[in-house]
């Protein structure tokens, strides 16, 4: 083994750096923020030794934590949370991958919107040393869609194309070959075939679903690097289409394609075609349809993009790192390298941002007058969507999950923003409506629960939620919100928490149960209950799980029991 | 790769031990308490059982080597548990006996250089009970606060000895049940929590008549 490459690529600056990315993350469900806190304890102690292990080549991949998240269409999607060191090999691999791919991808700007490269990917550990460095891996994905949408209303609307053709890959980062994606990366990005090959076994253990793995096939959906390496593998396929002049914007594996006769687009989805099978993937030909565009009308696709927008976190990157920080066990100067210096640039962020329209008013009243009516909006536009006196939609072809995020997120912010001036209750009478699309739209239980915390305490949604716990069996991810939703609102009595100790024993999913330990955990003060909870938690096979559930447990000071003690006792 | 060593490889991947600084930090608490407590134990301890500030300086009143003797002893307590709501089950018999050792400090403080009293031997060399019974000789608040502690010293020594039951006219040892520990527990710590504001009374009157 030529430790060359591997001295280069795990050093402790990038393996430093990879860490910092990681804090970054912006999806908090698929970091492995116990084991974040756990090596950032002695950070630089700890990526002294990680680096050692790879060098000498005793480092070895772990198999990750993966759990489901529910889609639209009633199928699921594997997600992934490596454990921190493996996270950090990703990471650290890509640093140097994006630095030494930074110039190239960024040639494709105006064509490729989804997971584009920050600017100080270029520069790779050479950041840490200064004065403000900024750790995000991609752009804030919001500017980069609105982006995107507008080249599309462009392409459609003032260039007048008049045939569109729109396509996505079938399971796309579930299908990528390794060999295909490995050959890439070696090919055009001349990526060392040492770092190849540990590559190679570190995504074999990481590939596949919570049952199986699928050796060869599959990079794991969740960690920021695997956007790029999805980005890479299409790279040759968008230098070709961009080199024919085509109409070409693509996010992530959302293809749009705009031209000026049918046979121009049929051309173009054969050689996609082409280029897709030989790289072990398939378009989906559900989605895959070349359209004649009308002008009369609006456009299906702009309106679609319009409306897009409001889905995401409705909190800031930001706000997700301090949160990640603010669980405790970093040392202090982890804290203040990460706090405050890796703010996305102010031009990136949400251009629709209802705070936008407000940031120049400074009179409290005004801003009270704007909020309220912000809340008043959203109190008559919701309960319009349906019939009088009924949760039957007016006009249910025409209504879906984005109707409901839009007006979620708007009402979320105005009752946050409004609760800085002055005391502001959730209209009950809209609760009904949250539930509905709670209910509804499963897979956008995310956004729902963060607008249901306003309701915090109310016994009508407390049990409409056990009740939703209850019934549905299908989506852990689901459920993961719903338990979580129920612990941070309410007050539960002996009897209930021992009513939920019975669901946690017969849950199948890890991750519910996690969130059932922790509720147990945070409203029991019964000593008897906290020994049959540790008792239940020393028989989980997954020890990741019981780290996590005790790592939960040692939060609440009154709570905790001696932890050299518990952790004798989950055998770990 | 041939079939059977991709099967290897792929098995190979679950089962890992946990790492040492993730054991490391998921047990830190305990050490982190002590190290934030600047060395002043007892003055933790006896905040977290009264549940008061201290109206005094501890260290001061004390003096040496009282100070540190009871200090020592409640860093034991605290390594067995963070906080008295912590204590759970058989912990309760190490605890006590380094709480007991830590409080027989105070009253004998109090009893001897305080009260300027000497306390009356039952063997050739003093026993914790002799300074509870001429606490409780004298009557009043100090009888209660000796009666409190002599209960205490009671309980710590059915932890200490073996506690038997007669089966088929042989005796065996009798197990104590953590459900049995917990009662003990409560009746402990309401005793020290009671003798200890007792006690802080009786010091800080003598102080103001002194003043």
């Amino acid at each position: 083994m030529s430790e060359k490459a591997f001295k280069k690529y795990f050093e402790t600056e990038n393996l430093k750096l990879a860490y910092y990315r990681i804090v970054c993350w912006p999806e908090r469900l698929v970091k492995d923020r116990f084991g974040i806190h756990a090596f950032g304890a002695h950070l630089d102690k700890n990526l002294k030794q990680l680096s050692e292990k790879l060098i000498s080549g005793d480092y070895f991949p772990q198999r990750a934590f993966k759990y489901y998240e529910p889609k639209s269409s009633g199928t699921q999607r594997t997600k992934t949370l490596l454990m921190i060191e493996d996270a950090l090999v990703y990471q650290a691999i890509a640093n140097v991958i994006a630095s030494r791919s930074y110039d190239l991808l960024a040639e494709n700007d105006d064509f490729v919107y989804g997971s584009v490269l920050t600017p100080d990917t270029k520069n790779g550990p050479e950041i840490l040393n200064q004065e403000n460095p900024r750790y995000f891996f991609f752009k804030f994905w919001r500017s980069l869609f609105v982006r995107f949408k507008n080249s599309v209303i462009k392409a459609i609307e003032q260039d007048k194309a008049t045939h569109k053709f729109e396509t996505d890959i079938t399971g796309f980062f579930d299908s990528i070959p390794h060999y295909n994606l490995l050959l890439t990366l070696s090919t055009h990005f001349n990526v060392e075939d040492e770092i190849l090959d540990l590559l190679s076994v570190c995504l074999n253990a990481w590939s596949g679903t919570k049952e199986s793995s699928t050796p060869g096939v599959g990079i794991p959906q969740g960690p920021q690097p695997s956007y790029l390496l999805a980005n890479l593998l299409l790279y040759p396929l968008d230098k070709q289409l961009i080199s024919e002049a085509f109409k070409y914007y693509r996010y992530m594996d959302d293809i749009k394609i705009y031209g000026y006769s049918e046979s121009e687009l049929r051309n173009v989805l054969v050689l996609i075609d082409n280029y897709l099978k030989g790289n072990g993937l398939s378009i989906n030909s559900k989605k895959t349809e070349i359209t004649a565009i009308d002008e009369a009308k609006e456009d299906e696709t702009i309106k679609e993009l319009r409306r897009f927008e409001v889905i995401g976190n409705e909190y800031t990157s930001d706000e997700a790192i301090i949160s990640v920080l603010s669980e405790g066990g970093l040392e202090n100067n982890i804290i203040k390298t990460l706090l405050g210096l890796s703010d996305q640039s102010p031009e990136e962020h949400d251009e629709n941002d209802a705070k936008k329209q407000i940031e120049n008013i400074t009179d409290p009243d005004k801003i009270i007058a704007f909020w309220e009516r912000e809340i008043s909006d959203v109190e008559k536009e919701l309960p319009s969507l349906f019939k009088i006196d009924s949760l039957e939609l007016t006009d249910p072809e025409n209504t879906d999950d984005i109707d409901f995020i839009r007006l979620s997120a708007k009402y979320g912010t105005a009752l946050r923003s409004l609760s800085e001036y002055k005391q502001v209750n959730a209209s009950v009478e809209l609760l009904p409506y949250w539930l509905f699309a709670l209910k509804k739209f499963y897979w956008r239980a995310s956004n729902y629960v963060l607008t249901l915390q306003y309701y915090k305490g109310n016994k009508m949604l407390k049990a409409e939620l056990i009740n939703i716990h209850l019934a549905d069996r299908n989506y852990e991810c689901y459920r993961y919100h719903i338990v979580t939703c129920l612990t941070y609102n309410f007050e539960y009595s002996d009897k209930e928490l021992r009513m939920f100790f019975k669901y946690l024993k017969s849950e199948n999913s890890e991750l519910v149960r996690y969130a059932l330990y922790c509720m147990l955990i945070k409203h029991s003060d019964d000593q008897q209950l906290q020994s049959t909870l540790r008792v239940e938690l020393s028989k989980e096979l997954n020890s990741y799980l019981k780290l996590i559930t005790l790592d939960y447990w040692k939060r609440d000071t009154h709570h905790v029991n001696t932890m050299n003690e518990l952790v004798k006792q989950m055998g770990l | 790769m041939k079939f059977t060593e991709l099967r290897n490889t792929m098995q190979s991947f679950s089962g890992a031990s946990t790492p040492d600084y993730q054991l490391a930090y998921i047990t830190s608490e305990v050490k982190d308490l002590l190290n934030g407590l600047n060395n002043q134990f007892i003055e933790y301890l006896t905040k977290d059982i009264t549940n008061t500030e201290l109206p005094f300086n501890l260290q001061q009143w004390l003096g040496s080597p009282y100070y540190q003797s009871s200090n020592e002893n409640a860093k034991d307590c605290l390594e067995y548990c963070p906080t008295v709501k912590h204590i759970w089950g058989r912990k309760i018999k190490s605890w006590t006996d380094s709480a007991l050792k830590s409080y027989d400090n105070f009253l004998l403080k109090y009893v001897q250089i305080d009260k300027g009293e000497s306390v009356h031997k039952t063997y050739s060399g003093l026993k914790e009970t002799d300074v509870y019974n001429h606490l409780i000789a004298k009557g009043g608040v100090e009888q209660e606060i000796g009666q409190n502690f002599k209960s205490i010293y009671q309980i710590r020594s059915v932890f200490q000895h073996i506690q038997a039951e007669e089966k088929d006219g042989i005796r065996v040892p009798k197990r104590i049940s953590n459900s049995q520990c917990n009662k003990w527990r409560d009746v402990i710590i309401q005793c020290f929590k009671l003798s200890l504001i007792a006690l802080c009374n009786l010091i800080l009157e003598d102080e103001s008549k002194s003043s």
